[in-house]
Parts: structure tokens; sequence; C-alpha cells
């Protein structure tokens, strides 16, 4: 589904991706996890067009298509999500409102109908259960004085109703107590299914517990530079990143 | 100063004597003090040139004719086009002018005595017209703006409206349609309405043009709310032609009084609001609501004021812009906390967006407090769209444009959402959104 190949990207000529490899395949969930400042959310962001980035060098293909060719709103159409670390507020736009927009736009690019009223409705509130949202939010101007929590549950409810392939979950679970964070991998889990992959970005192995990963990488200093099973989580978990730093440094060039 | 500047400022206001002395004055044989005194204090102050700091932006004299021509005062048929823009409300009083003159057929009022009264002011006597503005603009000590002077002077068309104690009318639209293409045309209005005691209503003024009107206006609305009474205010400025608009509002409050004032200016080739809020007596609230939408070479000025003269009022205001190619605005807001007002509770906010490099606009809060027992705030901002906002929704599946619309809209639908009658609601909305490229409400 998601092939990176020597991915280097930079902002304000600060070389943060320094050569990503990353091959994710259908039915699959990735971690990518990593101290602060390893470029993990820096890659989140390239993948999804954010502009600022400067891509230098390598390729991003997406189901045979060039994902560095495409605006952030055609990759969306394609059927990449981010979910954001800091979602954003927009007063003034409702939650429905922009939702249908966006659902209808992607619809519109896959060739399928927009949904009228009524079904656009049904669908949305079946997708509010998912996430155990609270219906008073619809109505509400997008994220405007939403809780961290509510913030970050939105952004699962979003996905919910977008349904993409590919989902990246920037930091999904900061700023989520443990009950929330429950509710918000429950909501992702049964989202899951074969034709889709999600990448999971995060600090800690908490998230893990609860979305569990097909394969861990660790994310260092603008590389990945340990791929792993599920376990690898665990152990970073346990001992921390100082021992990845250190295998990372004493390896030669 | 340059001798030609001086020239062509003292050209002004010797054209506007002569016109006043030789041609109005013997046409209409006009004696009245009150047009006289008028005209020697517009005199006394002046066409405002580009020194005069209250109009530093807006080039007023530029756009003042060489020869101005005071237009017969004979009715006028408007376009089909001015007509059918009239809102569709049965129970509402409708009173249509064209080029100030009342247009009978389009109109739907009844002089009801004893609960609402009007007066057309070129179909009453001198003495009356002398009589309503000792009544009401003589009996009130504001500083006055040249054109305020200047509309007393060549006073002859308008409107007197008096809605009486504890009255509660159906919605009172004011249409003003231009139609004229004369460029030498110089128009003046006077609106006088008066709000009694305990009375509640909704007054809203339209100025609509077409695309080739021209001429220059001096629109001069005066409203007087009096203990207890309870108003909405809205005016829709929606112009297509050339003209020049000046559109100076006076509002007297007494003890107990609220009015909402709603401005939309969707669009003027030059305009130019002076809108001033006298809070007279204790316990007043007035809130002031604004959006203006510039493009083109337009230029918008909003001047606003707000006197709090006695304790315990509340004033709040919120103004808001959309700049977009060559356009020009300005905003300056005034609020006095006199030396009486302890008490005062004052907030101001006016925030714009600048859509491209050459958008300009100027924003100046100016607040003089003379009280200390006060609450007051003002903040400005201007930017452009956020960039977070937009990428955010375009990771949504936005393209930018409809993005870039609906950020616009939430922008300024913070200001429709305000305006609480339906058919001006719709009206807005409609042409709001066309103008911002937004087409997708539910």
């Amino acid at each position: 589904m998601l092939k990176i190949k020597n991915l280097r990207a930079s902002i304000e000529a600060n070389e943060i991706l320094k050569g990503i490899d990353l091959e994710v395949n259908a039915g699959e969930i990735h971690a990518i996890m990593g101290p602060n400042g390893s470029g993990k959310s820096t890659l989140a962001s390239v993948i999804a067009g954010r502009e600022e980035f400067e891509v230098i060098s390598g390729q991003i293909d997406f189901e045979g298509k060039d994902l560095l060719e495409m605006d952030p709103e055609e990759r969306a159409r394609e059927g990449i999500f981010l979910a954001f670390q800091y979602p954003v507020e927009i007063p003034g736009v409702s939650t429905t409102n922009f939702l249908k927009t966006s659902l209808n736009q992607i619809r519109e690019h896959r060739g399928l109908e927009p949904l009228d009223a009524v079904t656009f409705l049904t669908h949305i509130k079946e997708r509010m259960k998912l996430v155990e949202m609270d219906q008073t939010l619809l109505s509400r101007s997008l994220n405007e004085g939403f809780s961290g929590g509510e913030k970050k549950r939105n952004e699962i409810f979003q996905m919910a109703v977008i349904e993409p392939k590919l989902a990246i979950l920037d930091e999904t679970d900061s700023g989520l107590d443990i009950d929330a964070l429950k509710i918000v991998a429950n909501g992702v889990n049964k989202l899951r299914n074969k034709e889709n992959a999600i990448i999971v970005v995060t600090h800690y192995q908490r998230l893990l517990n609860y979305i569990v990963p097909d394969i861990v990488h660790v994310l260092y200093n603008g590389k990945i530079v340990k791929s792993g099973s599920k376990e690898l989580a665990l152990e970073l978990e346990a001992k921390g990143y100082d021992w990845i730093k250190e295998e990372y440094n004493s390896t030669p060039v | 100063m340059s001798i030609a500047l001086k020239d062509k400022e003292l050209s002004i206001n010797q054209i506007l004597k002569d016109l006043f002395e030789r041609k109005w004055k013997k046409k209409n044989g006009f004696s009245h003090s009150i047009s006289e005194k008028a005209f020697k204090n517009f005199f006394k102050i002046g066409f405002p040139d580009r020194k005069s700091e209250d109009y530093k932006y807006f080039p007023v004299h530029k756009f003042f004719p060489e020869s101005p021509v005071i237009p017969d005062g004979m009715s006028r048929s408007g376009s089909h086009l001015l007509i059918s823009s009239k809102l569709s409300d049965q129970q509402a009083i409708q009173l249509v002018f064209i080029d100030g003159i009342l247009s009978q057929e389009h109109s739907n009022y009844e002089d009801r005595k004893e609960d609402l009264e009007i007066k057309f002011l070129n179909q009453i006597s001198e003495r009356d017209i002398e009589k309503l503005l000792d009544d009401h603009t003589e009996s009130h000590n504001v500083n006055k703006d040249p054109f305020i002077e200047l509309n007393s002077s060549f006073i002859r068309d308008g409107i007197y409206l008096k809605i009486k104690k504890k009255i509660h009318p159906p919605p009172i639209y004011c249409y003003y349609l231009t139609s004229s293409e004369e460029k030498k045309s110089f128009r003046n209005f006077r609106t006088i309405m008066e709000f009694q005691e305990d009375s509640r209503a909704t007054l809203t003024e339209f100025f609509f043009s077409e695309d080739n009107t021209d001429g220059f206006e001096n629109y001069f609305t005066e409203i007087f709310a009096e203990r207890g009474a309870k108003l909405d205010f809205n005016r829709i400025q929606h112009k297509r032609g050339k003209e020049v608009l000046v559109n100076n509002v006076n509002i007297y409050q007494k003890e107990s009084s609220l009015v909402n004032t709603f401005t939309y200016t969707l669009s003027a080739r030059m305009l130019r609001n002076n809108l001033n809020i006298m809070l007279e007596e204790e316990n007043c609230e007035s809130h002031l609501y604004g959006l203006y939408l510039i493009n083109g070479d337009n230029v918008i000025d909003n001047h606003t004021t707000v006197d709090h003269q006695k304790p315990h009022c509340f004033s709040n205001e919120n103004y808001k812009g959309i700049i977009d190619e060559n356009g020009k605005g300005i905003f300056n807001g005034k609020i006095y906390v006199r030396p009486d007002a302890q008490k005062t509770n004052a907030f101001q906010s006016n925030k714009n967006i600048v859509l491209t490099d050459t958008a300009v606009i100027n924003t100046k809060p100016q607040l003089e407090i003379w009280a200390d027992d006060v609450k007051c705030s003002h903040g400005a901002t201007t930017g452009q769209i956020d960039a977070e906002q937009l990428f955010y929704l375009r990771t949504r599946g936005l393209d930018e444009r409809t993005a870039r619309a609906l950020l616009l809209h939430a922008f300024a639908f913070e200001i429709v959402d305000k305006i609480e009658l339906k058919t001006v609601k719709e009206y807005l909305t409609k042409v709001i959104n066309k103008q911002l490229g937004y087409q997708f409400d539910n």
C-alpha cells in the first residue's frame, strides 16, 4: 500500500528526515516510536502533505501513485488520513457541515454519489457510537472549546466517518486519560480490517496495549534505526531510548 | 502647503457656498435659520481634505463633483432590478426612496396616528422642518461632522417617523435606491426616527444601486431611543455603482434603552460610515456589529464613536472585515467615557483578513477615559487566512478554494448570525456566500 524510499525532508534548511525506508501493507498496523525530536511527527506531516516541509529526495508511493506529486486534498481523497497531534479549532465551522463537505468531496473523487442529508446523518450518528462521542459536539464549531480528550476523540470520529485506506495517528494518545484512551483505541480497532492500514505514532507503549501493532519501528535522528515485533515496544518502555541511541551512535557509518 | 492645494480646498468650499447662496436658497426660498446656521458651521469647518485627521485615509475631496447640482426633486422610476431587490414581507412597513424621492407605488405604509406617525420632509412646510430639527437634532449637543452640517444646509428630502409609547410595530424597511447616472448630482437625504418610551422596533435601511449609477450622496440618519425603548437597527449597503456615499448615523439613547446596530457593507465604490452613539442617561445598552467586504479598488471607511456620558452603561462593538484585491479598509473606533460615567463597561474588537499583498487596512482604536471606575477593553487583529486551519481542512479532502471559502464564511458569519430578522438574514446569507464563493450550506 505505502512504500517510502530513502525519504529526506527538511524545514528551514534543517534536515529532519535523513533517509526513511518504510513499507506498509493492507491489513497491517505499524507503530513508530522514538524519542522527542526524532522526526516522528515530521514523517506523519510529510505523508499528509504539509507544505512547510521540503522533500529533498526520496519517494512515497501509495497504491502505485506518486504521493509527493499530490496536494494534501488529493492525498486525502486517495485514502490518506492524518489524525492531528494538535487538532485545530475552527470557530464558526460546524462539525456536521464540515464533515459533510469533506465526505462528499472524497466520495466524488471515488466516483460515488454524494450522500443526502438523511443518509449522512444516519451514517455519522452510527459512527459517533464507535468513539462514544456526545452528539452535542456535532452542532458545535469544529473543536472550539473542546477539551484535549474531546479533540482527539473527534479525530478518530472523523476517521470513522471518512474510512480512509491509510490512517496515521500522530500521538493520538497524548492528553488522554486511561478511560478515553481505551475508548479511542477500541474505536480504532473496530475500524481495522484487511483492506486498510494504520500507522500509530507514539512516545509510549501504553497505547499499544490496546492497538496492537504488527511491526514496531524506532525512529531516531531522522532514520528508522530498528524494527521489530510488538515486544520491541515493551523493551523500549522498560529500558528507555538510551540503549537505542548508544547502539546507533556506535555503529560505524 | 502648496498654493495649488490651497486653491483646490478653497474651491470646494467656495463651490458649495455658491451652490448654497445663489442657487439653493434662491430656488427654495429657504430662509429658516437652521439651514443658514448649518451652512455657516460647515463653512467654518470646511470640506475635509487630506489634512483632516478624521478623513486622512478617505480622500473624499477627490471625489466631490467640480460643479455639483442638486437634483430637482422630481420623482423617478427606479429600474426593475432595484425594485425587485425589495424583500417580500407583507406585514412590513416598506418605504422606497429613489434618489431621495418617495416612490409611492412601491411603498407600503399607513399613517396611523395612534401608534405611528410618518412625515415626508418635502411635503411639509419649512417651519415644520425647522421645528423638527429644533426638537430633535438641535436639542442634543454633539460634535458635528462637516457632512452633517451640509446635510442640514441642504435639507429637503427625507423622512420623519415616530413610533409611539409602548408600540411594537411590524418591521420597518427603508430602501434608498440610487438610479441617477449624473456624475454632478449631489444628493442629501435626512432620516429622523423617534422611538418613544418602551417601544420595540426593528428598522432596516438598504442602500442599493446598479452598475452605472453615479454622483455624491450624503445621507444622515438620526435615531432617538427614548427611555426603555428597544431597537434593532440594520443597515445593508450593497452598491454596485460609482457613486460616493457618506452615511452619518447619530443614535441618542435615553435611560434603560437598548440599541443593536448592524452595519453590513457588501460592496461600494467609496463609502464612509460615521456611526455615533450617545449614551445620554443611565443603564443604556448598545451593541455595534459590523461587517465589510472590500474588493476592486474600493474604499470603505467605518468611523464609530460610543460616547458614555452617564454611569452604568454597557457598550460592545464587534467589527470584522475581509479585504481582497486592491481594496482599502479603514476602521476607527472611539470610545469616550466622560467623568460622570462611572461603572461603564465598554468593549471593542476589530478583526480583519487581508487576502492579497495589495489589500490595505488601517485600524485604530481610540479610547478616552476620564472616569476611574470603568471596565474597557479593545483589540484589533489583521492577518491572512490561518495556514494551519487551511491545511487541516485540506487533509480532510476539501480543495483549497472550498477550504478558504469555508474559513471566510466562518469568519464573516459570526457577525451575520447576530441578526434576528429572518428576511434580512436570508438576503445577507445569499449575497455574502456568493461573494465568498461559499456554496456548501446544509
